[in-house]
């Protein structure tokens, strides 16, 4: 199924610079090859909001379709995130194939990002010594974005080289912590379909109590890089502006994540995995591989198929995460069940919870 | 011959090792060094010539540096170092690259034999890069008809990588170097091979040419520049020229490929008839053209050609693995091995010289005059000679279908590059 209806490849591109008429900001249907206006949605698309966090960049996720019976669809969608220097670049793309690689897309999408900032760099340039007009600036500078989109579009769709390839990753990264979520669905005033997270449960290992592993991993920020995996209302509105009865009822969450650190070149990935209970209730896992914690007494990532699988079929037959936990491979990490979402504050830390969740017990 | 290549994305420059080029840059480096005194020793006359020549045109260096610049150039010249390169062009360039990495000033003798040593490694590495590219290039137009992503393959896989390995070439020696004298020596290199081919006039100095790019192009530094700078002053310029110049090499190209079909449909006709191992047709397909472009049309093995044997050795083997049991399984026994061995035997019944490199001298005289009795009769020491080959070849303990192919190339390079191979024609 190739239906170019379903077929999106939309970049956003982001410069910031000090000129007055900056940011400069440019959405780009590479599928029309054409500079596309109408998907605004009244107010301009902001990307900056993924590069706020300076410690763990969101670089990658693939979104998972579910339709309105819950099923799973052949259908996955794609966002990336590249940035140099002054420019920032978004780029969704949607497909029928789940294996294309990290990796590679995201040279190409370096490439593209690389080479726009420098040809900015150079029109600004000519542009402030008076040899070239606005007007020519912004000619050249589509001449070039359409030329590179073009080619980014002919590699993803025409050639597929960016596919069924194998993943690079850390020599041996561990499972550090699941997180399961408890959610509702509901339908926002755009008709779009929203996730709440009502309730949160931490399973996790003990040396994450440990005091080198307490300054990294908080729960708040762990929550938070969840919910910045999930597809931005603003960029979804824009795609779901463009062909709205194909996104109808889709529910579109992540499927992987992949999160690194600037400063240190940590890889993080998280997997998901979704249950749903009955029309508007479902429950989130979600499997945190990260690079940046090693301790013997972790699980291997290698592991997680397996596990994944163990868990999903538990959680078919019995909806009691307790007994679920028990029976996985997680049976001897610490739990902290049902907590609700705001009531985790941002300085809490693991065991800080399980304190204060004694305290309400009793 | 480029039906096997799987992607066009996968026509890519690759540039050498840093690991190469540093020792490359010391070899050079002290050859310099160690040379141009002997120079200044032996050749007085030829200095003193080409000191009045370029009186003027070298006259801000310092007195060493006159000398020194001037036996590196008779060392250039006698060596052959860098083809057609007038003694004013190299003068000017001198004052250029000082100035490009800003050593017109404060500038040691060792480091100005460094200075000429990137220079010199940067325009052998360049040229050759620039024929890669050049095949490269035909072999995607081949598959891509469109001109725009032509042109960005072109930069993007070909030229940026060049590029960069061409300022590496100035890194090992620990000089900063201007972008736009990279490109120059890009732009001069293509007007040497693809617009004055033969002595021309009409050549200028790399200097020359950078002075152009330094006044249509304002900045210098950042390795975001090099789309742009390749764009701008390499392909808006002189692609269509350069498509001009490929353009036959294309045709024969394609008419190699169409002929080579019918061929190897032939071929491979008559041995499915007396053998049933149709799943390696492929490869003895690929071997054969590889063998009549070397036996018959007298091409060169170089690098590019290496590459392209060995990737596709390895994409065959393991496409046909799929299909064969006896690569399939997860440790390859040396069944596998003599499973390839039969290809070898197929490929010497249909070009008998190949099996000449391992057949005993005093054996010469057998099977010249029937090879393919010899063939039957002494297929144990050949086998052995083979394997003895293979396992010479395959670094690593571990028998892999990498470790096979990139084997089973080396030996066919190694074969095809032997000159016993081609001093005999058994079609004749």
């Amino acid at each position: 199924m190739t239906d170019s209806k379903s077929k999106y490849n939309i970049l956003i591109l982001n410069i910031d610079a000090s000129d007055e008429h900056l940011p400069f900001r440019m959405i780009f249907n590479c599928v029309e090859g054409e500079e596309v206006t109408d998907l605004r949605d009244g107010k301009e698309q902001d990307i900056s909001e993924y590069f706020e966090d300076e410690y763990l960049q969101l670089e990658a996720v693939k979104f998972a379709n579910y339709d309105k019976n819950n099923e799973r669809l052949e259908l996955f969608f794609y966002q990336f995130i590249s940035n140099h220097d002054s420019v920032s670049l978004l780029n969704f793309f949607s497909s029928n194939y789940s294996d294309f690689c990290i990796n590679k897309t995201k040279e190409d999408l370096n490439f593209i990002c690389k080479s726009v900032c420098g040809l900015f760099k150079r029109l600004e340039d000519q542009k402030y010594e008076r040899i070239i007009s606005k007007n020519d600036q912004l000619e050249i500078f589509n001449e070039n974005l359409s030329k590179l989109c073009k080619y980014y579009q002919w590699q993803l769709f025409e050639e597929q080289n960016l596919r069924r390839s194998d993943e690079i990753d850390d020599p041996t990264p561990m499972i550090s912590q699941v997180i399961f979520l408890d959610c509702t669905l509901r339908k926002d005033n755009r008709n779009l379909i929203q996730l709440d997270f009502n309730e949160v449960s931490f399973v996790y290992p003990e040396v994450l109590n440990h005091p080198t592993y307490k300054g990294i991993i908080i729960p708040y920020n762990c929550l938070e890089q969840i919910q910045r995996c999930f597809m931005s209302s603003n960029l979804f509105s824009n795609v779901k502006l463009a062909n709205s009865s194909f996104f109808d009822d889709l529910i579109s969450v992540p499927d992987t994540a992949y999160l690194t650190s600037p400063e240190t070149s940590d890889k993080i990935k998280i997997v998901f995995d979704y249950h749903f209970y009955g029309e508007d209730s479902l429950l989130i896992s979600a499997y945190f591989i990260d690079s940046r914690i090693y301790d013997s007494s972790l699980l291997d990532s290698r592991e997680l198929p397996q596990i994944r699988r163990n868990i999903s079929s538990y959680l078919e037959t019995d909806s009691d995460l307790e007994n679920v936990i028990v029976n996985s491979a997680f049976r001897n990490w610490y739990k902290v069940l049902r907590v609700r979402t705001e009531d985790i504050e941002k300085d809490h830390c693991l065991d800080r919870i399980i304190e204060d969740k004694k305290v309400d017990n009793l | 011959m480029n039906h096997l290549i799987n992607q066009i994305s996968d026509i890519v420059y690759s540039p050498e090792s840093i690991f190469d080029k540093v020792n490359k840059f010391k070899t050079l480096f002290d050859y310099f060094n160690g040379n141009y005194r002997d120079f200044i020793q032996n050749q007085p006359t030829f200095l003193s010539e080409i000191r009045k020549k370029l009186k003027i045109e070298i006259g801000f260096l310092s007195p060493q540096k006159k000398e020194i610049s001037l036996a590196i150039y008779g060392i250039l010249l006698t060596e052959d170092l860098i083809e057609k390169y007038s003694e004013f062009h190299y003068a000017e360039d001198i004052s250029t690259l000082l100035d490009v990495t800003n050593k017109k000033n404060i500038c040691t003798e060792d480091e100005f034999v460094g200075l000429l040593t990137s220079f010199v490694h940067c325009i052998k590495g360049s040229t050759k890069a620039l024929d890669v590219i050049l095949e490269n290039l035909c072999l995607t137009k081949i598959k891509e008809k469109d001109r725009d992503i032509s042109e960005m393959l072109l930069i993007k896989n070909n030229f940026l990588p060049a590029l960069s390995e061409a300022f590496l070439e100035f890194e090992v020696g620990e000089f900063q170097v201007d972008l736009r004298f990279i490109t120059a020596i890009f732009s001069y290199l293509i007007e040497k091979k693809v617009l004055t081919d033969g002595p021309d006039q009409n050549l200028k100095s790399i200097s020359y040419y950078y002075n152009v790019i330094k006044s249509k192009y304002p900045l210098s530094e950042g390795e975001d520049l090099y789309y742009d700078l390749i764009r701008t002053q390499l392909i808006v310029p002189y692609y269509s020229e350069i498509e001009k110049y490929i353009l036959p090499k294309i045709e024969s190209l394609l008419l190699q490929q169409s002929l080579s079909k019918i061929d190897n449909q032939e071929e491979i006709g008559e041995i499915t008839s007396d053998d049933e191992k149709s799943e390696v047709h492929p490869i003895i397909a690929f071997v054969s053209e590889i063998v009549e472009e070397v036996l018959n049309q007298n091409q060169a093995i170089n690098s590019a050609k290496k590459q392209h044997i060995e990737s596709n050795i390895a994409y065959l083997l393991k496409k046909s693995s799929t299909e064969n049991e006896t690569f399939s399984s997860p440790t390859l026994s040396s069944g596998a091995l003599i499973e390839i061995i039969d290809i070898w035997f197929i490929l010497f019944s249909l070009y008998p010289q190949l099996a000449l490199h391992l057949v005993n001298l005093s054996d010469y005289a057998d099977y010249t005059e029937n090879p393919e009795n010899y063939l039957q009769t002494n297929r144990r020491k050949i086998m052995q000679q083979l394997n003895i080959k293979f396992r010479r070849y395959i670094s690593s303990d571990e028998i892999s279908i990498d470790n096979i192919a990139k084997a089973f190339a080396k030996i066919l390079i190694e074969i095809l590059s032997n000159p016993t191979t081609k001093t005999i024609d058994f079609q004749k």
